[in-house]
């Protein structure tokens, strides 16, 4: 038996509340007040993120102020650079470009500038060996890698790039249990193992990695006691890693090598039913993160309240399929 | 947010607590503005950094309050000489250091670190940051921010100082890892191992290590996997030290039929446009090999479709030179091949274990008998993963490991559909290795899950793959020359019109007792199928009038 697991109570919720998260969701951007609002907003953009795709996979789009969220975008867009901020007066980063760029596609409000500029900063972040810097000041990790082709893709520009490259600088943090961490020393990690199996689909290379290995070690995330999955071995699970490892299992096409139906129960056992939205585990704090994350991964898991959403993208499948991507 | 549990308190608390915090938030937000604005004004002064620095105790995560900081000091370096700016970096390493006891996973908090390694460096400061990451793996060894520090500052240490601090502080991050890697359930020790091992011996597999460290971590591995059979860590290390450089990638069938061309390689090819196919005797149509020609997760795998009927092809592979070590390059001489002709490779199946790897399985073998049905399970995928990779068709594989994945399907249940499939595919391997009829392909009733494997017998005509468990038959696209399809009895809901483009020999199809309750890709799968007759329904199965719209519009004969 794992030792590191929970149990879920016998009375956490067994049914999607799916009213109350829109409601969450909803109250959520309106306290901007609020403690956890103010220190949140060096992310902002990614917030708005979360919040957008949530409440289209809820069929909620009216509950936000679409024209006041393309404003922000707008505001966050930097000239000089090309890329987007998290919140204005923070500096560009190709998180919140990614962010941002996946917000205008969802409400089809492309803008040609946006797309000028994105292609520029972008460009100028990858690396002589192919990897991606997050900005100007040279941090580097996959996750950058898969930020940087993610929202090319969607652009249609992905030859802005140096493609085979950046597959290259991937397939170089490959580890010897067949997943992806960091960078080219680091330990496995579920949430690097999505960004680069995210790129090597992108850049239709997924058949240059042992498939039924990292499909295995990814299975093995599944927890005994709980159902729920953890991103490594011998660690507590967590609903955002219900996303990073289902959609990678469904990325690599082996859904049925993991318990659909145990998973499905912990990820409803982590709602909160007094509040609405999704925590990390059963009886903590909820966030916009987990409750994204909780929902994408109840919708590929079939629940049949929320629309259908791309295992690569994060959002809304409808959307990838308008931009000829899926 | 993780791990924070939810506290339940009055209302009355609870509204105490939030106009607290939002007073403190509030202050928070008026510091930040009047930093934003500082900085718009283009100031370097002294109380940018006061106040970036309280900002940053409280919230680690504003990576753009550092960004300024770096800017002023960058700004600031030149009016100071060089042990003031040591002085500086110093103290934001200091800074760095409350942060990460806010939250020692901020990505932007570690990232300033390096900032300031790269800026000053010295052996002091390295050993000081060395000495930093020892203390905060000993409060949490699985922080991966800090594990990958530690590589960084250990790179920083110059070539020449190398020798001089090599026993005294390279020894001494050996030491620390051995140290961590007995607790046994630490896999990032077990990660930074494998990852020491690599670099020391310049390989990147654990079968290629010399023969005496392979022992010592054979050794050093067998203990936790003694003690403790259930922790996974040591036993994902044990199977990377029975994992041996792969072959270079050899095809094993080509088969070509019309249009449609099937290579089967021994390995997955890992350089798709290393390999070349030539028609006609003036070396004519050219055609690539592209990923989306890549049939199921093996990578070995590959149906390509021709432009044109051209009556021969020949293959040939790019020399590659495979130097980076993680793309085996696809060796072969040139293979030519006639329509309906079949090229099969001659080599024959290694089928005895290396003598390292069979010391292991032995002494697994052992093991296995002291345990218990849930504690096996490990140690039945590692001998299984030991057989399948090291002699995928020897008869023992296909016995053994067929065991030992059924047993695994009750023993490990919620990841019994990786278990079947294994199966399924050991099943076809088994059948395939015992069938004398070359043209049929008989696969009925083996509990089959997926149809991984027929691709041996590509040039098969007539397929019965009935009273199975598959849900889907993309499979078939390997079989270019198939007349004739039984899928009857099996779990398909979906019938997929694009499974069955390229089958230009096809004329029926049965799938019978069969739960399908809709049809895609009918209008979309082209070039326009030919006239074949389907059999659906059956039993107790409704058929949809819309199954039988969808069916008929691809052109094709239904009979219910
Ligand atoms: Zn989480």
């Amino acid at each position: 038996m794992e030792r590191k697991d929970v149990d879920l109570p016998a009375d956490a919720p067994k049914a999607f509340l799916r009213q109350q998260h829109i409601d969450y969701i909803e109250q959520w951007n309106k306290r901007k007040g609020e403690f956890e609002y103010v220190m949140s907003e060096y992310l902002r953009m990614s917030g708005l993120y979360w919040c957008v795709t949530a409440l289209e996979l809820l069929d909620s789009r009216d509950k936000l102020d679409t024209a006041a969220v393309l404003k922000f975008i707008d505001e966050c867009f930097d000239d000089a650079s090309g890329g987007f901020s998290a919140s204005q007066g923070h500096d560009p980063h190709l998180l919140y470009t990614l962010s941002a760029v996946q917000i205008l596609c969802i409400y089809d409000a492309m803008q040609q500038k946006y797309v000028d500029g994105a292609c520029k900063f972008i460009a100028a972040l990858q690396r002589e060996d192919g990897s991606f810097q997050g900005d100007e000041w040279g941090e580097v990790d996959t996750r950058f890698s898969f930020c940087a082709l993610a929202a090319l893709s969607l652009l249609g520009k992905l030859d802005a790039i140096n493609v085979d490259a950046a597959v290259q600088h991937v397939l170089r943090c490959l580890n010897f249990d067949g997943g992806f961490g960091v960078g080219t020393e680091s330990e496995s990690h579920a949430g690097q193992i999505y960004c680069c199996v995210g790129v090597l689909t992108i850049a239709n290379r997924l058949y240059s990695i042992d498939q039924t290995k990292l499909g295995l070690w990814l299975s093995q995330r599944q927890l005994e006691r709980s159902g729920g999955f953890n991103g490594r071995p011998e660690k507590l699970p967590d609903v955002c890693y219900s996303w990073w490892v289902l959609s990678s299992i469904q990325m690599l096409q082996c859904q049925d090598w993991i318990d659909a139906d145990r998973l499905k129960a912990f990820i409803l056992a982590c709602q909160d039913d007094e509040s609405g939205g999704f925590a990390d585990r059963p009886g903590d704090m909820v966030d916009p993160f987990h409750t994204l994350f909780g929902i994408a991964a109840l919708s590929m898991l079939g629940e049949s309240d929320i629309d259908r959403v791309n295992c690569v993208y994060c959002m809304p499948h409808r959307v990838i399929q308008r931009l000829g991507l899926a | 947010m993780h791990g924070r549990v939810k506290v339940r308190t009055s209302a009355e608390q609870a509204e105490i607590k939030r106009k607290e915090r939002q007073k403190q938030a509030q202050q928070f937000a008026a510091v930040k503005n009047k930093i934003f604005t500082l900085r718009a004004e283009g100031s370097h002064a002294p109380e940018a950094m006061d106040m970036t620095a309280r900002l940053l105790e409280q919230n680690p995560d504003v990576a753009t309050l550092f960004n300024y900081r770096r800017e002023i000091l960058l700004h600031n370096k030149k009016d100071m000489t060089e042990e003031e700016y040591a002085g500086k970096i110093k103290e934001e390493l200091q800074l760095s250091t409350t942060c990460l006891k806010r939250n020692p996973k901020s990505y932007s908090a570690w990232h300033h670190r390096r900032w300031c390694v790269l800026q000053v460096g010295g052996e002091d400061v390295l050993q000081q940051e060395l000495a930093l990451t020892t203390r905060y793996l000993g409060l949490d060894e699985r922080n991966f921010h800090c594990w990958d520090y530690r590589r960084f500052v250990v790179s920083q240490i110059p070539p020449e100082a190398q020798a001089k601090i090599d026993e005294k502080q390279f020894a001494k991050v050996a030491a620390d890892v051995d140290k961590v890697v007995e607790n046994f359930s630490n896999y990032s020790a077990w990660h930074y191992r494998s990852k020491l091992l690599m670099a020391e011996h310049s390989v990147q597999f654990g079968l290629e290590l010399p023969a005496a460290v392979w022992k010592e971590e054979l050794a050093l591995v067998t203990d936790p996997i003694f003690i403790d059979p259930v922790d996974q860590s040591s036993w994902i290390y044990l199977q990377w030290l029975l994992t041996p450089r792969p072959a270079p990638a050899r095809p094993r069938v080509v088969f070509l039929h019309n249009r449609t061309l099937v290579i089967v390689c021994d390995q997955p090819v890992k350089v798709a446009d290393a390999i070349t196919i030539t028609s006609g005797d003036d070396g004519g149509a050219r055609v690539c090999v592209q990923s989306s020609s890549c049939v199921g997760r093996s990578g070995a795998v590959w149906t390509l479709h021709l432009a044109e009927h051209c009556p021969a092809v020949t293959i040939t592979a790019a020399e590659c030179d495979g130097s980076d070590g993680s793309q085996p390059p696809l060796v072969t001489g040139a293979i030519e091949v006639r329509q309906d002709g079949l090229w099969r490779s001659a080599a024959a199946a290694v089928t005895a274990l290396p003598e390292r790897v069979q010391g292991v399985v032995d002494m697994l073998l052992e093991l296995l008998a002291d345990l218990t049905e849930t504690d096996m399970r490990a140690c039945l995928q590692t001998l299984a993963y030991a057989y399948t990779t090291h002699v995928p068709d020897a008869a023992d594989t296909k016995r053994l490991c067929l065991q030992w994945f059924t047993q695994l399907q009750t023993a490990d249940p919620l990841r019994r559909g990786f278990y079947r499939e294994m199966c399924s595919r050991l099943n076809i391997a088994q059948q395939l290795s015992e069938a004398d009829d070359d043209t049929t392909l008989s696969l009925s009733s083996l509990h089959l899950s997926c149809l991984d494997g027929i691709e041996s017998a590509c040039h098969a005509k007539y397929v019965d793959v009935s009273d199975n468990a598959l849900t889907t038959l993309a499979r078939l696209s390997v079989l270019p020359r198939v007349e004739s399809v039984n899928a009857s009895g099996n779990h398909i809901s979906t019938l997929d019109m694009a499974w069955f483009q390229g089958l230009s020999s096809l004329q029926r199809v049965d799938v019978r007792n069969n739960p399908i309750t809709s049809v895609c890709n009918a209008a979309t799968a082209a070039p326009p199928l030919p006239r074949v007759e389907v059999h659906i329904g059956g039993g107790a199965v409704q058929v949809s009038a819309d199954v039988v719209d969808a069916l008929k519009s691809a052109g094709w004969t239904v009979i219910v």
